[in-house]
């Protein structure tokens, strides 16, 4: 039912960091407080009032631009490590960088090919568009799509969509 | 008419199964598996179990739930937001 054919080249020395949609909402032990809803300005605590302090909008919209700009694959990226270990130090926490030898893989290569039935090829494009308004796409040191721990080699065949 | 497939659910077992019920060969195959649900390296699990060769893992529009233009929000790169989602490695 399914003709065409699709060719597969991979070649891997890693591990993705990709997003799982659909999860499960998360367990939490926090109760949501419901008589706080109720009042305005809220009352915070000591602890809350130190939390609330420590960051504003443009706090976080510095962090989330340095975050998203960094490097952050498993095993590389150890400057925003740091950054984030310089981070908690300023406020106060001891922090330190450990090191652990583990088992992953980076890809060398990959490409994705249709066959359809007429016989013609077409490379099915594997990356994202380079945009002017982004400025994360196109970087030198972005990482191809590739699978962690996946065999590396050439395969066709027909193709199934099983879900 | 019944879907062959639950879209709900994404290269499960199940799905394996309910293809081999149809008369689907498999072997020697290239799973085309949407990306979601079950952990991803699973998706390839069940498709070598089945004695496929290769699996291809594709992000759906579906993925973008609620967040459509049809629902008013401006395609990307029109529009900025952050996915804050705590998340393992």
């Amino acid at each position: 039912m399914l003709r065409f054919l699709l060719s597969l080249s991979l070649a891997t020395l890693a591990f993705a960091c990709l997003r799982e949609f659909n999860q499960a909402p998360k367990h939490t032990h926090r109760k949501r407080n419901i008589r706080r809803q109720a009042d305005f300005p809220p009352v915070l605590t000591d602890q809350e009032t130190i939390l609330v302090n420590s960051f504003d909008n443009n706090t976080i919209d510095q962090w989330a631009y340095y975050y998203t700009h960094e490097n952050k694959l498993a095993g590389l990226g150890r400057a925003a490590a740091q950054w984030t270990a310089d981070k908690w130090a300023e406020y106060g926490f001891q922090s330190r960088l450990d090191e652990y030898e583990v088992y992953l893989n980076y890809p060398v290569s990959a490409s994705l090919h249709v066959t359809y039935p007429n016989g013609t090829k077409q490379e099915v494009n594997l990356k994202e568009d380079v945009l002017p308004e982004d400025d994360v796409t196109g970087r030198p040191d972005n990482q191809p799509t590739f699978h962690g721990f996946s065999a590396s080699g050439d395969v066709e065949a027909e193709y199934v969509y099983v879900g | 008419m019944k879907p062959i497939l639950n879209d709900a659910r994404r290269g499960q077992q199940v799905d394996f199964e309910r293809l081999i019920e149809l008369g689907v060969e498999l072997e020697g195959k290239i799973a085309l598996a949407k990306y979601g649900g079950p952990f991803r390296g699973l998706k390839v699990k069940n498709a070598q179990d089945h004695g496929m060769i290769g699996t291809v893992i594709f992000s759906d529009t579906d993925g973008d739930g609620e967040i459509t233009v049809e629902n008013g929000y401006a395609a990307y790169p029109g529009l900025y937001f952050i996915i804050l989602q705590s998340h393992m490695c």
